[in-house]
C-alpha cells in the first residue's frame, strides 16, 4: 500500500479510527503491531516470515546479551543473521552474476545456480521491500545494547512493533531504539497538535510525491531510457531533474511517514533537511537521509577509527563508509562507484575547509552551487542503468550537441521555486515564510494541486528498491 | 554497564520547512479546499458554454468525458424530448450528426416532440449501466430509447467474460468490485480510485480538463509533449465540435466494398451474458428513476453471419424479445437493412439510419411510446 493511495487512506482511517480507543489500554501496541504485520503483508504475505524472523532472533540476542556472559558471541549472531539476509535477497544475485562473469572470462566452465534456486518452491527471489531499513533498524538496537546505550525491551510485542511500525516499514526513517522504544513504552498523551502537525507534514510529502516527484520522473525516464538520443542540455536537465525527484520522492514519502506517525502521537526522526543548501558534502550528508548517514557514522565510521587515527585513516575510514553505503542502495557496481564519488567528494571538502581562505573567505552561494553541482554529476551513477549508460551520459553532456532539451519550464520554475523557499526558510525571511496567510495558502495550493491535477499517483517510491 | 532511558524523540526538529498549520488554520484552509472543489465545477458550468443544438451528439473526442455527458443529460433529457441512449449505432459512428437514428427520427417525426442523441460512441451495456447510474442522472422522469446491441454478446470477449486480460472501452464505468469482471484486472488501489471518484463531482471535472484540453493524459505528460506552453492558456473554454469525425475517419462505404468477409460469432447465452445482465440493469436503474424505456433491438448486419450462426442470432433475438416482454419493457426488434446499407455488423450507413427511423415510426408499440403524453408500457 503506497501512502498517497486511497486504499491506504482507508486502511488508515480503519487503525487509526481503533488506535484512538485503545491507546490508553493494553491493546495499543498489539494494535499497532498487527496493522503494520497487515501493511507490510499487502506487499508479499509470504516475506512477513523474514521479518518477524529478524525480529526474533534480535530480540533473543539482546535476551541472551543480558542473561548471559557470551555478550559478543550473541551480538555476532544479530549481526551475521541480518547481515546474510540482506546479503543473499539484495546482493545474491549480483554476487552470482559477478562471479559467473569472472569464471567466464578466466574460462572455467562452471555457472554458480542462482540464489532464487534456494528457495522453496512457489517463493520468488525478490527483494523484500523495506529489507534494507528494518535489517538496520533492528541490528541498530542489538549493537546499542551492546555498547550500553539502550535499555533491553523487555516485551517481544514491542519490539515487534519497534521494528515493524508501518509508516517507516518501507523505507525509513531508520529509527533508533533510544528514539521510538521509550515512546512505545509510554502511554501517548495525544494532543491537537500532534494530528494539527501530522498533517501538515503529510499533506507537504503528499504534494512532494504526486505533483513533483512524478512530474519529474516523466521526463527523466524518458532521457535515461536512451540517452544516446538526446543531446547535452537534455542529458543535464534530466540529470538535475533526477537530483530533484530523488529528494522530492523520498523526502516526500518521510514526511508522509512522520505526519502519520505523529497523529499517533510518535516522533519518527527528520531524515532531509533542506540538503541542496549543503555547502560541504559532509553538510550534505548531515541533511540527506539523515537517519542513513548517521547509522553508517555510528555503526560503520566510528568502529573504523573515525577521525581518531590521523589524516590519512580518516580518509580511507570515510572512503569506506561511502563506498559500503553506495552499496546499501543497490546490488550494482555504478552504485560503489557513486559512494566512491562522494568519497572522493567529502575528502575534497574537507581539505578545502581545511584551508581558511576557503572557510572565510569563499561565498556560501558559491559552496552551494559546487556541491549541487558535485551531487548532480554523482547522481549520473546513481540513476543510470548500466556503467556503458553513465559513460554515455557523461561523455554526450560534454561532446553532445546544445539541442532543445524540451524540458516543461512549469517545472523547472516549479524546482527553482522550492529551492529559494528552502533558502529563505534557512535565512533571516524565514518569518515571512511563516505567515498565517502564507501557510495556510501553500496548504491551499498543494491539496488543490494535488486533487486536481496530479496523475494517478500510484507510482511507487524510488527508495522501495533499495 | 549503564543503560540509559533516552528521551531524544522530544529534541526531534518538526520539518525543514514552514508550513505547519494549527488547528484553527486547518479549519479555513479546509474550508477554502473544500469550497473551491464544490464550486469550481459549478462555476464551470456557466463559464464554459455548451452549445447544444438539434443534431447534438457528444463530440468524439469527449467519448470519455463523462462530466460533459453529464451536462448534456441534463440539458437534452427533458420531459419534451426522447432521450436515444446506446453505443456508437446511436452515436453515429459512420456518419455526421444530422444523419444519425435521432437526427433522422427527427426529420421524419411530425409530432412536438424531439429526439435527443445521447449515444456515446465505444460504449458497451457494462459501462452504460455505470454511465447512466452515475453520469445520467439526469435520465429521469423522461421518456427513453434505449438501444440494445447484440454485438456485444457475440464472443466471450465482447461479453467480457474472457479470463485473459486485454483493454477494453470504458474502464471507468464498468463495476469495480462486483460482480468480477475476469478480463479486467486492475489493482484494487486503481479500483477504489475509480469507485470513489464517481461520488466526487471535482474528480469528473477534473478528468473533464484532462479529456478536453490535455489530449486526455495527465498534466505531467502533457507538458512532457508542450514544454513551453502554458497549461492554463491550453484551457481556451472551446470544447471540441460534435462534427469533428473520428480521430481514425471511418470508412463509411458498405461492407461488402470493404472486403469484410462473413463471420459465425459464438454467441454467449443470455443467462450468461455480463452484457446481457448489464443491459438490464440499465432498464431497471431507469425505470426506477421514473423514465419510460423503449427498447430498440438491432438491427445487427445478418447478411454478415453465417448460416449456422444466423439462426443462433434467430434464437437470440427470440429470447431478448421474451424476455423484455416478461418485463413489460416495449420493444421493437427490427428487421435487417439491406446488406448494402451496413458498414460493418452492426453500423448502419446514412441511408440505413433512415430506413431504420422509418421503420421505427411505423411500429405501432412505438407510436405509442413517443406520442406526447405516451400511452401505457
Amino acid at each position: 500500500m503506497l501512502f498517497q493511495t486511497r486504499i491506504f487512506m482507508l486502511f488508515f482511517v480503519v487503525v487509526y479510527a481503533v488506535y484512538l480507543a485503545v491507546r490508553r489500554t493494553r491493546f495499543r501496541i498489539p494494535w499497532l503491531l498487527a496493522a503494520s504485520y497487515f501493511f507490510y503483508a499487502c506487499w508479499e504475505p509470504s516475506y512477513l516470515v523474514l521479518l518477524v524472523w529478524v525480529t526474533a532472533i534480535d530480540y533473543l540476542a539482546v535476551l541472551l546479551m543480558d542473561r548471559t556472559r557470551w555478550r559478543r558471541l550473541w551480538l555476532v549472531l544479530s549481526i551475521v543473521n541480518n547481515l546474510s539476509l540482506l546479503g543473499f535477497f539484495k546482493y545474491g544475485e549480483f554476487a552470482v552474476e559477478s562471479l559467473n562473469a569472472v569464471l567466464v572470462h578466466v574460462g572455467v566452465p562452471v555457472a554458480i545456480p542462482p540464489p532464487g534456486a534456494l528457495l522453496p518452491e512457489g517463493l520468488a527471489y525478490v527483494l523484500p521491500v523495506g529489507i534494507s531499513f528494518y535489517v538496520f533498524q533492528s541490528m541498530s538496537y542489538t549493537i546499542d545494547f551492546y555498547r550500553g546505550k539502550v535499555e533491553r525491551e523487555t516485551s517481544f510485542i514491542r519490539y515487534a512493533a519497534f521494528v515493524s511500525l508501518f509508516p517507516r516499514l518501507a523505507a525509513g526513517p531508520i529509527e533508533r531504539a533510544r528514539n521510538l522504544l521509550p515512546q512505545l513504552r509510554r502511554t501517548p498523551t495525544l494532543h491537537l497538535d500532534d494530528v494539527t502537525d501530522g498533517a501538515s507534514l503529510f499533506v507537504v510529502g503528499f504534494f512532494k510525491k504526486v505533483a513533483l516527484a512524478d512530474g519529474l520522473a516523466l521526463y527523466v525516464n524518458k532521457v535515461y531510457a536512451a540517452p544516446q538520443q538526446f543531446g547535452a542540455a537534455a542529458l543535464l536537465l534530466a540529470t538535475v531533474a533526477f537530483g530533484w525527484q530523488i529528494y522530492f520522492d523520498f523526502s516526500g514519502y518521510t514526511d508522509m511517514a512522520r505526519g502519520i506517525a505523529r497523529a499517533m502521537g510518535l516522533r519518527l526522526m527528520l531524515n532531509f533537511n533542506n540538503p541542496y543548501l549543503a555547502t560541504g558534502l559532509g553538510d550534505f550528508w548531515k541533511r540527506w537521509h539523515i537517519s542513513l548517514s548517521t547509522w553508517f557514522r555510528d555503526y560503520v565510521y566510528i568502529p573504523l577509527g573515525g577521525n581518531r587515527r590521523g589524516e590519512a585513516r580518516t580518509y580511507l575510514n570515510m572512503a569506506a563508509t561511502m563506498v559500503i553505503s553506495g552499496l546499501w542502495h543497490g546490488a550494482a557496481w555504478t552504485f560503489v562507484l557513486w559512494g566512491a564519488v562522494h568519497a572522493a567528494g567529502y575528502a575534497l571538502t574537507r581539505r578545502l575547509e581545511a584551508n581558511a581562505f576557503y572557510r572565510e573567505r569563499v561565498p556560501a552561494f558559491v559552496k552551494r552551487l559546487w556541491v549541487f553541482v558535485f551531487v548532480t554529476f554523482a547522481w549520473i551513477f546513481f540513476r543510470a542503468d548500466s556503467f556503458a549508460d553513465a559513460w554515455t551520459i557523461l561523455s554526450r553532456i560534454c561532446t553532445a550537441g546544445w539541442t532543445d532539451p524540451a524540458f516543461p519550464l512549469l517545472l523547472l520554475a516549479v524546482v527553482a521555486g522550492v529551492w529559494l523557499y528552502q533558502r529563505l526558510f534557512e535565512s533571516r525571511l524565514r518569518r515571512v515564510l511563516a505567515l498565517t496567510p502564507v501557510r495556510i495558502a501553500m496548504v491551499i495550493a498543494m491539496v488543490i494541486i494535488v486533487v486536481l491535477f496530479a496523475g494517478g499517483g500510484g507510482q511507487e517510491f524510488i527508495y522501495f528498491q533499495f | 554497564m549503564r543503560h540509559t532511558t533516552d528521551n531524544a524523540h522530544r529534541n526531534v526538529p518538526f520539518s525543514s520547512n514552514a508550513v505547519r498549520l494549527s488547528w484553527r488554520e486547518w479549519l479555513v484552509a479546509l474550508a477554502v479546499i473544500a469550497a473551491v472543489l464544490v464550486a469550481l465545477p459549478v462555476v464551470w458550468e456557466h463559464i464554459e458554454p455548451l452549445r447544444v443544438r438539434e443534431d447534438y451528439r457528444l463530440p468524439y473526442a469527449l467519448s470519455n468525458d463523462y462530466w460533459v455527458y453529464a451536462r448534456v443529460c441534463e440539458t437534452l433529457a427533458r420531459p419534451a424530448n426522447v432521450a436515444v441512449v446506446g453505443d456508437s449505432v446511436i452515436w453515429g459512428h459512420y456518419v455526421a450528426p444530422h444523419e444519425t437514428l435521432s437526427a433522422h427520427l427527427n426529420a421524419l417525426d411530425a409530432g412536438p416532440r424531439s429526439f435527443a442523441n445521447l449515444g456515446v460512441d465505444g460504449i458497451h451495456p457494462a459501462a452504460m449501466a455505470g454511465l447512466v447510474t452515475y453520469y445520467g442522472r439526469a435520465l429521469a422522469g423522461c421518456d427513453v430509447l434505449l438501444h440494445g446491441n447484440l454485438l456485444w454478446m457475440s464472443s466471450p470477449r465482447h461479453d467480457l467474460t474472457v479470463r485473459k486480460e486485454f483493454a477494453f472501452n470504458h474502464p471507468r464505468l464498468v463495476p469495480q468490485f462486483m460482480p468480477r469482471i475476469p478480463c479486467y484486472a486492475e489493482p484494487i488501489a486503481r479500483r477504489l480510485d475509480v469507485a470513489t471518484d464517481r461520488y466526487l463531482p471535482f474528480a469528473a471535472w477534473a478528468e473533464h480538463l484532462r479529456v478536453a484540453y490535455f489530449d486526455s493524459v495527465d498534466l505531467g505528460a502533457w507538458m512532457l509533449d508542450h514544454p513551453y506552453a502554458n497549461p492554463a492558456a491550453s484551457v481556451t473554454l472551446d470544447l471540441p465540435s460534435p462534427y469533428d469525425p473520428p480521430a481514425a475517419k471511418p470508412d463509411a462505404r458498405p461492407w461488402t466494398e470493404k472486403g469484410v468477409a462473413r463471420f459465425g460469432p459464438a454467441w454467449v447465452e443470455l443467462d450468461e451474458s455480463l452484457q446481457w445482465a448489464s443491459f438490464r440493469a440499465t432498464v431497471e436503474r431507469l425505470r426506477n428513476r421514473a423514465c419510460r424505456v423503449f427498447v430498440l433491438v438491432g438491427p445487427f448486419n445478418e447478411h454478415m453471419l453465417t448460416a449456422e450462426s444466423l439462426e443462433t442470432y434467430e434464437k437470440r433475438k427470440r429470447d431478448v424479445a421474451a424476455r423484455l416482454g416478461d418485463l413489460g419493457v416495449p420493444y421493437h426488434v427490427a428487421r435487417p437493412l439491406p446488406s448494402d446499407l451496413y458498414a460493418d455488423a452492426s453500423h448502419p450507413l446514412a441511408d440505413g439510419y433512415r430506413l431504420l427511423a422509418e421503420r421505427l415510426l411505423a411500429s405501432e408499440a412505438f407510436r405509442r411510446f413517443a406520442a406526447p403524453g405516451g400511452g401505457p408500457e
